[in-house]
């Protein structure tokens, strides 16, 4: 062996199996610096697992963690992360009771899993001590909600400037996949702009006040997200951890219905019970197979219906009141003020139950006997095929209003498979009744396999009313749309329809739509006011009018020039008015001469306007009034260089809402324009 | 030939200490005093060593996070010593000895050796050398055979006392 030899082979095998060597080659873990949540009852930590090591992990898991020595909560332990390539990182989301934790102190992180190597299953633990966060806040903004899929509100983050981003969760049942529907801002209006990947899940958000938030989709029911504010400096990192839908509860074959309705007494939005009946032979009484009490947004399973049914349950909305008993049986009353504890469920001759009066009752009952001593009695009809028609009919004989709605809604729900003309609708808000505040009903069924899934929601009463934009400026003849956004007393939002909204104002510098859409007619402030009709809640915002005359407008001027000379400027005029002087700056560019730049200054006395302008060869006289539309004036001039060669100017400048437009002429020239407002 | 075993002992030399080196930051170090303990099953052991801050800021013992890969899953675990007890470690100063971590191993654990891989973290993640520790299982004598060994160790005392006796 030669020298070389020998050095080249030691060196191999020196390198080989070098204990440093070995180290620095396998896989190993470490952290970075995480993201915490802490809200009521729990902390959410994301953090990121490195592999530092100089191998690739493979079918790496995260079996346990603990945070101060308190065992995460998060119930999909393990978590499959997948493979992480050397030198690579992944988010992991941990949720833990944050009981005993102290905000700004420091708490031990310890996280345990596996991982694939070369020489079978290995483990590892990080460690991290972590300082926990104030309740609800995070890198400068605060959260005040936290919820799932069946939350519609799934997240809310306020930024130090009170700013608001509402993260908005919907369950796409078609496979299970959770997705981010909508985001919120306060004082700006809904974003509109997605960036969808190839799953149709948004993965970029732009907000309407710049506000970029990135969506990552670690796994379908874990999202981080990642946020910054319009001028950078505000951050948010978080994640959203969205349980996965329960098989079980996918495919049960069951059709649920839920009618809701505000709830005044209520001081949680999880009082109300649900009581699950299942049908008996026909003419029966129902039979009561679960009475629950489950949160707001909770999901849960129903038993399978019995052999030879219809395969239908009936899901009410008792009201506990212990001065009623139950209602007859096919014809469902419920007295208000006289609310039943006891599920008004019986079954038709056909099988099926007829719920339609006890969710009718129910509702009305929830609402917290607005018009007490009012009596609905509805006889619900045989389920065939007109069954909508007769329902409305129903709903119009009871003077229910609005409600007929409802009623259509469950007479379709629960019409024969084969008779059922939708499978699947969600009923927006549409009832009022005198006062009622709008209902919600919400159902959903599907033919072959039947599913089913349950759905409370019983918002509360509308507390107050966000109109957004809340101030705005606008000149005469421009618009604003003011959205308003109705939220209960726990700053929830509540869904109303648009219907249920009236916009007014008192004030004459604007008129504004049923739609909120707000027209500058005049100079001033105006106040305006939205109310929403059941609550008689109401929301105001300020729009101020500008008058049109004073603002920059900018443009092309051509001068014509005879015989055979046209030449062409770009202006820019600015035109600022207080309530004794304008001044009118005006910038020229063009020709091949250098930009010139002419201000001049006039009076204004009460709405007479005087302004001297010297165009260069000559100073033009104007004279012009103000108006609540803009500005006209017109004048005349002559040269002074050589005054009596008769060349005098007369010219003419108005303006509106948009543009300033103007001609002036001479003797041996003239000129026009039109200039836009910037 | 001295010429050729000096270049063989640069090369040695640069494989041990400046190869394995060349991935970290060696910022912040550590030590452990015994990184190499026989253990019985079921036992839990702890580590104790020196903590080296050579990075420009003064940090604190739960700035510190020590990270454990490469091992065994159902033989060991491990849990953060470092840190329980908060103490200052100032920019360019070692600790005194102090606890860092404690290693478990299961109960019914078979004989072996049982290697983990330990890797220091600041806050600032900066990471250390990595520093490998054994736990070297022994035997568990059952117990009929404590028995059996402690009625052999009465009996020769008791030789022993008896012959003691008897020469005096």
């Amino acid at each position: 062996m030669s020298f070389w030899s020998r050095i080249l082979s030691g060196t191999f095998l020196l390198v080989v199996f070098s204990p440093g060597w070995a180290q620095a080659q396998a896989a190993q873990f470490s952290t970075e610096s995480p993201a915490l949540l802490n809200e009521t009852t729990h902390v959410v930590v994301s953090l990121p697992l490195v592999n530092t090591g100089g191998s690739a992990a493979a079918n790496v898991r995260v079996t346990s963690g603990t945070l101060q020595g308190a065992a995460t909560t998060t119930t999909r332990l393990p978590l499959d992360l997948g493979d992480i390539a050397a030198k690579e990182a992944t988010e992991i989301g941990l949720t833990f009771p944050n009981v005993g934790l102290v905000p700004g102190s420091k708490h031990l992180l310890t996280v345990q899993g596996t991982y694939i190597s070369g020489t079978g299953t290995r483990g590892f633990t990080v460690n991290r001590f972590v300082s926990i966060p104030p309740t609800g806040s995070i890198d400068g903004f605060t959260f005040t909600s936290y919820g799932n899929k069946n939350d519609p509100l799934a997240l809310r983050a306020r930024d130090q400037t009170g700013n608001v981003i509402d993260f908005y969760a919907q369950k796409d049942d078609s496979g299970g996949v959770v997705a981010l529907t909508s985001i919120q801002v306060k004082n700006g209006a809904q974003a509109t702009f997605f960036e969808l990947d190839a799953r149709q899940r948004p993965t970029r958000i732009i907000a309407p006040n710049g506000s970029i938030v990135h969506l990552t989709w670690a796994t379908d029911t874990h999202i981080l997200i990642e946020g910054v504010a319009p001028d950078g400096t505000l951050h948010v990192k978080t994640a959203v951890d969205v349980p996965a839908m329960s098989s079980a509860t996918r495919k049960r074959p069951a059709v649920a219905a839920i009618a809701t309705g505000c709830n005044p007494a209520s001081s949680s939005n999880a009082t109300s019970k649900i009581t699950v009946t299942q049908c008996g032979p026909p003419g029966s009484d129902a039979r009561v197979l679960m009475n629950l009490d489950p949160p707001l947004g909770s999901s849960f399973d129903l038993p399978a219906p019995p052999s030879g049914s219809p395969g239908v349950y009936a899901a009410c909305i008792p009201v506990p009141d212990p001065n009623s008993g139950e209602q007859a049986v096919n014809t469902c009353k419920s007295v208000l003020g006289k609310t039943s504890t006891v599920i008004h469920a019986v079954c038709n001759l056909k099988g099926y139950f007829t719920i339609i009066c006890d969710a009718i009752a129910s509702a009305v009952a929830l609402l917290g006997n607005p018009i007490a001593g009012i009596e609905i009695a509805v006889q619900c009809p045989s389920i065939v095929r007109d069954a909508t028609l007769a329902c409305l009919a129903l709903g119009a004989a009871e003077k229910l209003g609005d409600v007929s709605g409802v009623i259509d809604a469950f007479c379709r729900a629960f019409m024969p498979a084969a008779e059922r003309a939708v499978d699947s609708f969600i009923l927006q808000p549409r009832a009022s009744v005198n006062t009622l505040p709008p209902i919600t009903a919400f159902a959903t069924s599907q033919i072959a396999p039947p599913v089913g899934d349950f759905r409370i929601d019983i918002p509360k009463c509308i507390d107050h009313i966000d109109v957004r934009p809340i101030e705005s400026s606008i000149k005469v003849g421009e618009t604003v749309t003011l959205e308003a956004f109705p939220f209960d007393s726990n700053n929830n939002p509540v869904s109303v329809p648009a219907s249920s909204l009236t916009w007014s104002t008192r004030d004459s510098a604007v008129t504004v739509n049923d739609r909120g859409l707000v027209t500058g007619v005049a100079p001033g402030t105006a106040t305006v006011t939205v109310v929403e009709k059941a609550s008689e809640k109401e929301g105001k915002a300020k729009v101020e009018v500008g008058d049109s005359f004073t603002g920059s407008w900018a443009g092309t001027v051509t001068i014509n020039d005879p015989p055979d000379r046209v030449r062409t400027f770009n202006v820019t005029a600015a035109i600022l008015k207080t309530a004794t002087t304008i001044r009118v700056t005006v910038v020229w560019v063009g020709d091949g001469d250098p930009a010139e730049t002419r201000t001049e200054a006039g009076s204004v006395n009460g709405r007479k306007i005087t302004l001297n302008y010297d165009a260069g060869e000559g100073a033009v006289h104007f004279e012009g009034t103000l108006s609540a539309d803009g500005l006209h004036i017109s004048g005349t001039g002559a040269d002074p260089i050589d005054p009596l060669d008769g060349d005098k100017w007369s010219g003419v400048v108005n303006t509106n809402g948009r543009n300033l437009t103007g001609h002036a002429s001479g003797k041996e020239s003239s000129a026009t324009w039109t200039l836009t407002r910037q | 030939m001295r010429v050729r075993w000096n270049t063989t002992l640069l090369l040695i030399a640069f494989c041990f200490i400046v190869a394995p080196m060349r991935s970290f930051a060696d910022s912040i170090s550590f030590t452990i005093i015994d990184p190499s303990q026989a253990v019985t099953a079921g036992q839990t052991v702890q580590f104790a060593g020196t903590i080296t801050n050579g990075t420009s800021i003064d940090l604190t013992a739960s700035d510190f996070f020590l990270n454990f890969s490469d091992y065994d899953p159902a033989a060991l675990s491990f849990a953060q010593l470092l840190g329980l007890d908060n103490f200052p470690i100032p920019s360019g100063t070692t600790t005194s000895l102090a606890l860092l971590f404690s290693a478990t191993l299961a109960p019914g654990t078979p004989r072996g050796s049982y290697s983990a891989i330990v890797t220091l973290q600041d806050v600032n993640d900066h990471l250390s050398v990595p520093v490998t520790i054994n736990l070297r299982v022994a035997a568990v004598p059952e117990p009929e055979t404590v028995t059996y060994m402690i009625l052999g160790l009465i009996s020769i005392f008791a030789v022993v006392a008896q012959r003691s006796m008897n020469i005096a």
